[in-house]
């Protein structure tokens, strides 16, 4: 037993012992019917499912059932759920959920006592299913969060019931994603599936995918990836499968940038997803399809992706772009733009480059590349440009540029220039 | 000035009319409404009557500005003057103010109160330019520039200092800006200047009289006063005018003070 088990299960059993010394006239009444005879900030409390632990201000963590390691928050207790609800005239106004018992104290707060999780999640179901949003909402969290029930099912049900709001409809699939109760991934598939469903609770149902355990999610995100024939839909879920840390995700996305029948905006997905990745191997992938990417869009996503991740393969593969007067003068502007935007090329590289570069669109974009960094040495390559490149209209661009940057070498520059 | 015998004639004929009440109070006794009024122009502007002013360097285009106009249309139909202030009023206050060079606004609602003397017309807009809103004040200050025979900058530059509204200030502002680099540039405010080509050392200097007015005041401003005053090259001094004139700055007001009063040149 870790020492986080031994914490849960000591404020499961205070849980517990309070729900027992309770006072007895409380254990005749429903929850509904001690919140509603409240006035003010009340707060009850139950047991907290397996995984869930908090700080017992706000934040709270969920952890999986199959996630045995150290999650670095010692500080996380693994319970009681603690539920402060605002009530006004007997309804509800607010719902705050939080997990542990360090808290700040609240004046005025009113103490309900602990509650029986069944009991509990009923209540929450119940307000979920029956007030307005945000409270609607908020309720369906500490429908999750209680320990001793299965809500999967009921979770599902609420989030199919298209009179609820759509947010309340979110939130109840998020959470069936979360709890981790049993494999949702068909039930979660066949809501993004559904044409005739709400849109935004088909994106969060792609969402709900990308989160479950253990790539639950992954074969069905790589089916609505590939085949959906809504490219918005399948763009998420493209978006959504770069974002797992699984090498078939990666290689369902190298297959979408390659194959010619996926639409742009898939493939311009894929792209950007793989430019964000550490991997060297998808960083080599992307430059290599490179010249085979049909748009400019296309293109420009790859150098934005290589340009961001750096390194010394980035910086060799965007110089040549760049000094590769064979190709188009837009793609090695471009090229220019993200490298001088990331780390990818220093500011004596670029200066360097200025120096080789003997077209007049190339010198400007370097210009214009140096007046977006900050450091000194840009700005020394600028007056150094204004100052003395044999083009005018080089100089002058270098001059305007100077003028927008705050360094109060410039000033002294520019009235040397115009004094002497 | 060509309508200058015609305004004079129109104005000893209104004049008796108003005599003993100064332009405030007829435009005051008309009521709420609008209210037009004439004055002769300074040389070399001309206007379109609705749309378009023009003069030297100026080009202004108001209200409504059609793809025609566009077309360089305006230019061949651009009257010489006069100067027409059309002022809306409600409870008392002028609430907007537009200005034209020729034209007339028949309107069955318009009182006209006819053509004013320039004197008048620019001391009675100039005084609603200090307590005005900015939409007012800013036309307000255009329309005095545009008066004939009237050199309105001290007043203007009491505006600058002290006007209710930014906006106001800042109008007065350029406007001195630009009469500052006329005086001295031996021009006027809305002659045709001789644009002699640029080299291209003068176009790198203009651009960094343009990035140094984009460097903080403390630092623009004291470079840009040394340029005006001592630069040899007279493109040079105008350019920092003008940015002088943008600038709002109190030290340039001062400058344009010592300039059209003569101090400096």
């Amino acid at each position: 037993m870790t020492p986080s088990d031994r914490v849960r299960r000591a404020a499961c059993a205070a849980a517990a012992v309070l729900a027992t010394l309770g006072p007895s006239m409380a254990r005749a009444q429903s929850i509904a019917d001690r919140v509603r005879g409240a006035s003010g900030d009340v707060e009850i409390r139950f047991a907290a499912r397996p995984g869930v632990c908090g700080d017992g201000e706000g934040s709270v963590n969920f952890r999986s059932r199959h996630d045995t390691g150290n999650d670095g928050y010692w500080h996380c207790e693994p319970g009681p759920v603690r539920v402060r609800l605002t009530v006004h005239d007997g309804a509800v106004q607010a719902i705050h959920t939080l997990v542990g018992t360090r808290h700040r104290a609240i004046a005025g707060l009113t103490d309900l006592g602990a509650v029986g999780d069944r009991d509990a999640v009923q209540y929450f179901l119940s307000l979920a299913r029956s007030a307005d949003v945000p409270v609607a909402r908020e309720a369906v969290t500490p429908v999750a969060l209680a320990d001793s029930m299965t809500v999967t099912p009921e979770l599902l049900t609420l989030a199919t019931e298209r009179s609820h709001p759509i947010e309340v409809r979110k939130s109840a699939l998020f959470w069936a994603g979360q709890v981790d109760e049993s494999d949702v991934s068909a039930p979660v598939q066949r809501i993004a599936d559904d044409t005739t469903e709400d849109r935004r609770l088909r994106e969060q149902a792609v969402f709900v995918l990308s989160q479950l355990p253990d790539g639950a999610g992954v074969p069905g995100l790589t089916r609505v990836a590939r085949s959906s024939a809504e490219p918005w839909l399948a763009a998420k879920a493209t978006f959504w499968l770069g974002q797992i840390d699984d090498p078939g995700a990666s290689q369902t996305l190298r297959q979408l940038v390659t194959d010619r029948s996926v639409s742009d905006e898939v493939k311009g997905q894929a792209v950007f997803v793989l430019g964000q990745h550490d991997s060297q191997d998808d960083q080599a992938f992307l430059r290599s399809q490179f010249d085979a990417l049909g748009t400019k869009k296309l293109q420009d996503r790859v150098l934005m992706g290589v340009a961001q991740h750096g390194g010394p393969d980035a910086k060799a593969w965007l110089l040549g772009i760049v000094t590769d007067s064979a190709r188009p003068v837009e793609v090695r502007k471009q090229a220019l733009f993200w490298a001088g935007q990331s780390e990818a090329l220093k500011t004596s590289d670029l200066t360097a480059l200025y120096d080789r570069l003997h077209d007049d669109a190339m010198q400007r974009q370097t210009i214009f590349v140096l007046s977006q960094r900050d450091d000194s040495a840009a700005t020394d390559a600028l007056m150094r440009i204004a100052r003395s490149d044999p083009e005018h209209d080089l100089r002058k661009q270098a001059m305007f540029w100077l003028g927008q940057k705050n360094d109060p070498r410039v000033a002294k520059f520019l009235a040397d220039i115009l004094e002497h | 000035m060509r309508y200058g015998a015609l305004m004079a004639a129109a104005f000893a004929l209104g004049a008796g009319r108003a005599a003993g009440q100064s332009l405030a109070q007829r435009v005051s006794s008309a009521g709420d409404g609008r209210v037009q009024l004439r004055f002769a122009s300074r040389a070399g502007v001309c206007g379109d009557g609705r749309s378009t002013i023009s003069g030297g360097d100026h080009n202004f285009m108001r209200g409504d500005w059609s793809s025609r106009d566009a077309d360089g249309e305006w230019r061949r139909r651009c009257e010489p003057g006069p100067v027409r202030v059309v002022l809306r009023t409600a409870n008392g206050s002028v609430e907007r103010l537009s200005v034209n060079i020729g034209g007339n606004d028949s309107g069955a609602d318009v009182h006209d109160l006819g053509v004013v003397s320039a004197r008048d017309a620019v001391s009675y807009l100039l005084d609603l330019a200090g307590g005005a809103s900015h939409r007012v004040g800013d036309d307000a200050v255009l329309a005095a520039v545009l008066a004939d025979s009237i050199t309105p900058w001290p007043s203007l530059i009491t505006l600058a200092r002290n006007a209710q509204s930014r906006d106001t200030r800042e109008s007065a502002t350029f406007w001195l800006g630009q009469a500052a680099a006329a005086r001295v540039n031996g021009t006027t405010l809305f002659g045709d200047h001789d644009q002699a080509d640029e080299s291209d050392d003068e176009a790198v200097r203009g651009e960094a009289i343009f990035a140094i007015s984009q460097q903080p005041r403390d630092e623009s401003v004291p470079v840009l006063i040394r340029v005006a005053r001592t630069n040899t090259d007279p493109v040079l001094r105008r350019k920092a005018l003008f940015w002088l004139g943008q600038s709002g700055d109190a030290r340039a007001i001062d400058l344009f003070s010592q300039i059209l009063s003569g101090a400096e040149r």
